[in-house]
C-alpha cells in the first residue's frame, strides 16, 4: 500500500532537478534509465499522500520537510554513487556500463588493501540502499491522523504481529472444536514439521517489522508462535507460520556424506581435517579395503600408552564392525594424550560415515561420536584453589 | 538401545581384567589338586593339541613348532632361572598357571640354528638380541639358556645387567684397583647364581684353576683347585666376590679355549655397561662410570672376540637405559660408539610382535588356564588391536585386578 | 551518450550544491524566514515579548569561511586517472571521486563516509597503481629493455653457463638521503654441486665454508656487508669464495695428524672394526691373511653414516653371517 502511494506522490510533489534532467536530456531512453532506479529505490520513504490546500497539521509539515530533505539526501548519494562508478570504472581501465558491483568490491579491495579482521571494517563502495538502512514511511495522514490503530502504542507492527498471531490461535481453536463436535480429528499426515526449522532470530524479526523491540517482547512472539505451532490443526496456518520460520542449515550440511576418493593403489580413502578435541587437533585418513593397521604419528597404537586412549580410538570402529577391515592413518599434535585420543576418535568416527550405511550413521550420531566435544579446560579463579574447588576452610 | 551397546563394548576390557579373579580361584583349585597328585603330573606324558608341542628339548624344535608351546620341567627351570631370568610377571604366571610354558618363536628359533651351526673352534660369535620394549627379548633368552643347559654349556648368564648399576645392594671401593668401586653383594649373588645354574656339570667337568690367587696375606686359592672352590670361596668371602668373578670369568675363558668346555654367555640389558653414567655414588660424591666399576670388566672381557668354544647372547633394552637416552631400540644407538665397537661384528637379532598364529595360540593358551574365562564374540579382536600384537601389553590387559 | 548522463548528472550536483548553500543561508537569516513563516503561516503562536527589542540580546552571528565544494565534482568521468594521482600518495577524500565508506558501525547507522576519516589515510593505497598506469609505466619504460641473449631461453641453460646467483636489493623511499645501510648487502649463492673437488678439498671446504652450506639444499651462500658500497662487498664476496675453493685443495703438514674424533665419516680402514674383523677371520692362521670383504666394509660404513634403520641392519647382519659362516 505504502509503495504504491509514495512513488505516486514522488512524482507528484517532488518536482526536482530529476525531472527536470529528464527533460533536458532529449532521449526516451535516457529516461527509462534515471527513472527507473528511482521508482525503486523509494520503497519505503517518502513523503505520503498529496498535500491538500487544507490545514496541514504541525507534525505533518515537520515530518515532510523531514522526508523530502532524506529523499534529497539519498538522490544526491546515488548520484554521487553512479558518477562514483563511472569514476572507478575509468580508473581500473573497465568498461563503466558493464561493471557490477562484483567489481566494484573487487577494484576497492585491491587499490585499498586493508588487513582489518572484520570484513564490515574494510573500506566499501556500495549502493546508498545498502548503506543507509531503511526508514519507516508516513504512519498518519496530512491532518495528523494515524493509519495504524495501535499507532500509539509506538511499536503498530509487532503488536499487529501479535494480535494476528492470536487471531490465527482463535482461528484454529474454533476449529478444533468444531471438527470435535464433528467427530473428527486432525489428520496426522498434514501435520507441520517443524523439525530443521527455527523461529527468526530477533534481529531479523527487527528488520521484517522496521521496528526495535525488546528482548521480553521478542520472548512473547517467540511464546505466542510456540503456542500456534503446537496446536493440532496448526497446518492449517501453515502459510502464516512459515512466514516467520528459518531453515537450519547447519544440520543439513553435517548430514552431507562426503565421496570416498581414491589413492594410487585404487583404495577408497577419506581424510578429516580439523579434528579438535581439547588443544588437540588431528588429521585422519580411513582407507577402506585395510587389514586394521593403525598409525598415529608415525607409530602403532603404542603411541598411547593407556588403555583407556587406545579404547577410546577404537571404540567408533568397534561400533560400526568395522575393526580390521580398514586402515587408520592419523596425524596429531598439541595437548595431552586423551585430548588427542579423542581427537583421532572423532576423527574416525566421521571418516567412516562414508563407508557404512545410512542406519549406521544414525546409531553413530546417537551414541554421540559424530558430536565434537566443545568442553575446554576451565580457568582458574583467583581467591579458589582451582576452577571450582575453595580452599580447606579452617575455622581457626 | 545404543547405550545399551555401548556400556557393554566400552566394558568388555574391565571384563576381562574382572574374570581374572574367577580364573584364579580356578586355577587354585588346580594348583590344589596337582599339589595333590604331584607323582601323576609327573609322569603323565605332555598334553599335544594345536597350541602345545610334545617336544620339550630346544634343540629338536623346528618350524614346525612355531607359535606352540612345550613345557620346561620344574626342576630344571629352578636350576636355570632360580636367580632370575624371567621377568617377574611371567614367573607370576608360570606360579599361576602351574606350570613353566614357553613359546617357541622364530627369534629363538632363528638363535639356536645360529649356534648349532657356528663352528665352536672359531673366535665366539656375539648375538645381540634387540626389539621395542616388552616383545619377548628375555624369554628369546632363556629359551636359548635352556638350549645351553640340556646341551652341557657352562652358563654365564647375568639376568638384568642394569640391576648393578641401578639399584646395587652395596658399593664399597675396591681394595686391589685404585679407584674402582666393588659391588660385593651383588657379585656374591651372582657366584650364587653360577653355582645353582652349573654346579652339576662342573661335578662333572672337574675343571681346575691355572694359576694361584691370592687375596690376602692368608687367604689363597692354589693353583690346581677346583672351580667350585673358587666359586664357594667368592660366596663365603663376600669381600673378594668381585674379584673372584674375575677370576672366575678369565678361568672360564682360557678352559673354554683349551676345548675343556664349552660356554654359553647370556647377559640380559647388555647396553648397561656403556651407560654413561651409573647411580652409585664414589667417595667425592660423583656418579661413576659403569666402566668403573669392577664387575663390568671380567663381562666386557668374557665378551669379546678372544676366545673359542663359546657362545653369546647378549640383549639390548631401551629400560636398561635412562631418560634421555631411550630413543631407539636399535642396537647401535642403545650400544653408543664404544659399545658397538667392543661388539662389532656382531650378529643382531630382531625380536618382534607375534604374529598372528602366535596370538591366536596365546590366546588359545589362556582360555585353557581359564585365565580367560567370559568371552564375547569379538573379544579376541579386540585384545589384538588393544595390544597390537605385543606380548607385554597383551599380558597386562588379562591381567589380574 | 554517457558523458551527456555526466554532465547531466554533474549539473544536478551542482544544482544540488547551490540548494544546500541556500538553505543555510536561509537558516543564518533567522529574521527574515520567521517574517516569512508570518506570513505563510497564521496559526503560528504569538510570542509573548515581555523586553522590548532592544533588550533582546543579539546573538553573536559566527562567520563561517565558504568551503569550496570538493575538486571531484569537477572531475569528468572520462579523465586521466594517471594524472590525477601519478605517485604514492595518501588518501585525500577530496581528490579521490569515489563515495567510499569505512568503519565499523553498530547495525542500523551507515559507515562513516570518506570526509575526515582517519582510517582510510591509514591503509595504504595503490590509487597510482592502477592496471591503465602499470600499463602505460611499462609502455613507457620499454624503449629502455634489450632482447634477452640468445641461447639463454631457458633456465637450465642458463644456470650451467651462470652458476653464481648475485642478489642485492634496491631501496625507494621518502627520506632526504637516498642511501640505505641495507643496500651494500651483496649475497652470492651457487650450488656446492657446480664445483669440482677431490675428497680431501671438499672435507676442507665444507669445514672452511661453515653454516654458509645448507646440508639440505646443496646450496652455498655468502652474505657480505662490511664493507661501505655495494661493489666492495661484490668483490669481497667473490674473493672469499675463491679463497675457499682454492685454499681448500692445499694439504697443510698437520692435517696428517687428523684423529678419529675428527672425521667426518665413519670409514672402516680407519676402525676398530676393521682390526676386529681381521683377527677374527685369522684366527689360529699362520699362512696368508684374509681381508673382510668389500661388501662387509660397506655395511658398516652404511650402518654408522647413514644412520640405523631396519634395512641396514639387515644388510649388516647378512654381510656378518657370510663373514663368519653361519648363512645358511
Amino acid at each position: 500500500m505504502s509503495l504504491r502511494v509514495l512513488s505516486l506522490n514522488l512524482l507528484k510533489n517532488n518536482r526536482n532537478f530529476l525531472q527536470n534532467a529528464v527533460r533536458n536530456s532529449k532521449g526516451p531512453g535516457a529516461q527509462a534509465l534515471a527513472v527507473a532506479p528511482y521508482a525503486t529505490q523509494v520503497t519505503v520513504q517518502a513523503t505520503p499522500a498529496a498535500v491538500q490546500k487544507q490545514k496541514v497539521s504541525k507534525a505533518m509539515k515537520a515530518y515532510l520537510e523531514r522526508a523530502k530533505e532524506h529523499d534529497d539526501f539519498m538522490k544526491t548519494q546515488d548520484l554521487e554513487f553512479q558518477i562514483g562508478k563511472r569514476h572507478l570504472a575509468n580508473m581500473m581501465g573497465a568498461d563503466a556500463e558493464t561493471f557490477t558491483q562484483e567489481d566494484i568490491d573487487e577494484a576497492i579491495a585491491y587499490l585499498f588493501p586493508s588487513g582489518l579482521f572484520d570484513k564490515r571494517a574494510r573500506p566499501a563502495m556500495r549502493s546508498p540502499e545498502e548503506v543507509f538502512p531503511a526508514r519507516k514511511a508516513a504512519e498518519f495522514d496530512e491532518t495528523g491522523r494515524p493509519f495504524h490503530s495501535m499507532f500509539y502504542t509506538g511499536k503498530p507492527n509487532f503488536f499487529q504481529l501479535l494480535h494476528d498471531i492470536v487471531e490465527e490461535t482463535n482461528k484454529l481453536y474454533d476449529l478444533e472444536e468444531r471438527m470435535l463436535r464433528r467427530g473428527n480429528k486432525p489428520d496426522e499426515n498434514q501435520k507441520l514439521e517443524t523439525a530443521g526449522f527455527q523461529l527468526l532470530p530477533k534481529d531479523q524479526l527487527e528488520r521484517v517489522l522496521v521496528e526495535h523491540i525488546a528482548d521480553i517482547e521478542y520472548q512473547n512472539f517467540t511464546n505466542a508462535m510456540d503456542r500456534l505451532i503446537s496446536l493440532p490443526y496448526s497446518y492449517k496456518s501453515k502459510a502464516f507460520i512459515e512466514r516467520y520460520l528459518k531453515p537450519l542449515i547447519d544440520q543439513s550440511k553435517q548430514l552431507e556424506v562426503p565421496k570416498p576418493k581414491i589413492d594410487e593403489q585404487g583404495r577408497q580413502y577419506i581424510t578429516t581435517y580439523e579434528c579438535l578435541r581439547k588443544t588437540a587437533r588431528a588429521d585422519v585418513t580411513v582407507r577402506l579395503p585395510g587389514t586394521g593397521k593403525i598409525t598415529i604419528n608415525g607409530q602403532d597404537i603404542s603411541y598411547f600408552s593407556s588403555e583407556e586412549c587406545k579404547e577410546q580410538l577404537l571404540f567408533p570402529l568397534n561400533y560400526s564392525e568395522m575393526l580390521g577391515k580398514v586402515d587408520v592413518e592419523a596425524n596429531v599434535e598439541g595437548g595431552g594424550p586423551s585430548g588427542q585420543a579423542g581427537a583421532i576418535r572423532w576423527g574416525i568416527a566421521m571418516s567412516l560415515r562414508s563407508f557404512v550405511d545410512q542406519e549406521m550413521i544414525e546409531s553413530m550420531r546417537l551414541a554421540g561420536l559424530l558430536t565434537r566435544d566443545y568442553r575446554r579446560r576451565e580457568r582458574k579463579k583467583y581467591g579458589q584453589e582451582g576452577a571450582r574447588r575453595k580452599y580447606t576452610w579452617k575455622k581457626r | 538401545m545404543f547405550r545399551k551397546q555401548f556400556g557393554n563394548l566400552s566394558r568388555v576390557s574391565t571384563h576381562l581384567s574382572r574374570n581374572v579373579l574367577a580364573a584364579r580361584v580356578a586355577s587354585r583349585e588346580a594348583e590344589m589338586s596337582t599339589n595333590a597328585a604331584p607323582a601323576e603330573a609327573a609322569t603323565a606324558p605332555p598334553v599335544v593339541n594345536e597350541f602345545r608341542t610334545g617336544v620339550g628339548n630346544p634343540g629338536e624344535h623346528s618350524d614346525v613348532q612355531i607359535g606352540k608351546f612345550y613345557t620346561i620341567p620344574m626342576e630344571e627351570k629352578k636350576q636355570i632361572f632360580s636367580g632370575g631370568g624371567l621377568p617377574k610377571q611371567y614367573e607370576q604366571q608360570i606360579k599361576t598357571f602351574t606350570e613353566a610354558c614357553l613359546m617357541v618363536r622364530s627369534p629363538a628359533l632363528e638363535l639356536l640354528n645360529y649356534i648349532k651351526r657356528a663352528d665352536l673352534s672359531k673366535p665366539v660369535v656375539r648375538y645381540v638380541l634387540y626389539g621395542d620394549n616388552g616383545v619377548g627379548k628375555t624369554l628369546s633368552m632363556a629359551h636359548v639358556l635352556h638350549y645351553g643347559m640340556l646341551n652341557d654349556f657352562l652358563l654365564v648368564h647375568v639376568p638384568w645387567a642394569p640391576n648393578w648399576m641401578k639399584r646395587p645392594k652395596e658399593s664399597a671401593n675396591s681394595a686391589s684397583q685404585e679407584g674402582f668401586i666393588d659391588l660385593p653383594f651383588d657379585a656374591a649373588a651372582w657366584l650364587v647364581h653360577f653355582k645353582t645354574q652349573n654346579s652339576k656339570l662342573l661335578e662333572r667337568l672337574q675343571l681346575k684353576t691355572s694359576k694361584e690367587y691370592v687375596w690376602s696375606k692368608r687367604e689363597s686359592t692354589p693353583a690346581g683347585s677346583s672351580l667350585i672352590e673358587l666359586v664357594e670361596h667368592g660366596i663365603a668371602r663376600i669381600k673378594y666376590a668381585s674379584e673372584t668373578t674375575a677370576a672366575l670369568i678369565s678361568e672360564l675363558k682360557q678352559l673354554a679355549t683349551a676345548g675343556q668346555c664349552k660356554v654359553m654367555v647370556a647377559i640380559d640389558g647388555y647396553n648397561a655397561f656403556f651407560h654413561p653414567i651409573t647411580r652409585i655414588f664414589s667417595d667425592n660424591k660423583q656418579r661413576v662410570s659403569p666402566d668403573r666399576i669392577t664387575l663390568t670388566q671380567p663381562f666386557l672381557d668374557i665378551t669379546n672376540y678372544d676366545w673359542t668354544n663359546g657362545v653369546c647372547i647378549l640383549s639390548v633394552d631401551k629400560i636398561a637405559m635412562t631418560e634421555g637416552y631411550m630413543e631407539s631400540y636399535l642396537p647401535r644407538y642403545l650400544l653408543g660408539k664404544e659399545g658397538f665397537e667392543h661388539l662389532d661384528p656382531f650378529v643382531p637379532v630382531h625380536v618382534g610382535n607375534y604374529t598372528e598364529k602366535e596370538f591366536t595360540s596365546y590366546i588359545k593358551y589362556y582360555l585353557d588356564r581359564h585365565w580367560i574365562s567370559k568371552t564375547q564374540p569379538g573379544f579376541e579382536e579386540q585384545l589384538k588391536f588393544m595390544s597390537n600384537m605385543n606380548p607385554y601389553t597383551l599380558m597386562q590387559l588379562v591381567r589380574g585386578l | 551518450m554517457a558523458t551527456n548522463l555526466v554532465r547531466l548528472l554533474e549539473g544536478s550536483i551542482r544544482s544540488n550544491n547551490a540548494g544546500v548553500a541556500q538553505r543555510t543561508l536561509r537558516v543564518f537569516s533567522s529574521q527574515q524566514q520567521q517574517s516569512e513563516h508570518s506570513a505563510e503561516d497564521d496559526e503560528e503562536f504569538r510570542v509573548l515579548n515581555l523586553r522590548t527589542v532592544k533588550q533582546q540580546a543579539r546573538r553573536r552571528v559566527i562567520k563561517k569561511e565558504v568551503v569550496p565544494p570538493p575538486r571531484t565534482t569537477h572531475m569528468p568521468v572520462d579523465q586521466d586517472w594517471t594524472a590525477v594521482w601519478s605517485g604514492p600518495r595518501s588518501f585525500h577524500p577530496a581528490s579521490v571521486p569515489l563515495p567510499l565508506r569505512q568503519g565499523y558501525t553498530e547495525r542500523g547507522a551507515a559507515a562513516p563516509s570518506k570526509y575526515a576519516n582517519a582510517e582510510l589515510m591509514k591503509i595504504p593505497n595503490f590509487l597510482h597503481l592502477t592496471p591503465p598506469a602499470i600499463r602505460q609505466q611499462c609502455e613507457a619504460i620499454k624503449k629502455f629493455c634489450t632482447p634477452w641473449p640468445k641461447g639463454l631461453e631457458s633456465e637450465a641453460t642458463w644456470k650451467a653457463i651462470f652458476p653464481v646467483e648475485v642478489v642485492t636489493t634496491d631501496y625507494c623511499h621518502s627520506l632526504p638521503t637516498i642511501r640505505h645501510p641495507e643496500a651494500r648487502r651483496v649475497t652470492i649463492t651457487l650450488k656446492l654441486s657446480d664445483l669440482k673437488f677431490d675428497a680431501h678439498a671438499k672435507d676442507k671446504f665444507l669445514r672452511l665454508v661453515g653454516d654458509r652450506y645448507n646440508q639440505e639444499t646443496g646450496v652455498l651462500t655468502f652474505v657480505a656487508d662490511r664493507c661501505p658500497t655495494r661493489k666492495q662487498n661484490y668483490d669481497y664476496a667473490l674473493y672469499l669464495l675463491t679463497a675457499c675453493y682454492h685454499e681448500s685443495f692445499i694439504t697443510e703438514p698437520w692435517e696428517a695428524s687428523k684423529s678419529e674424533a675428527d672425521m667426518e665419516v665413519y670409514l672402516f680402514e680407519r676402525n676398530k672394526a676393521k682390526l676386529s674383523a681381521e683377527a677374527i677371520l685369522n684366527w689360529n692362521a699362520n699362512g696368508e691373511k684374509q681381508a673382510p670383504s668389500a661388501t662387509y666394509a660397506d655395511s658398516v660404513e652404511k650402518l654408522i653414516n647413514e644412520g640405523e634403520n631396519e634395512y641396514n641392519i639387515a644388510k649388516y647382519k647378512e654381510e656378518v653371517l657370510k663373514m663368519l659362516k653361519i648363512a645358511n
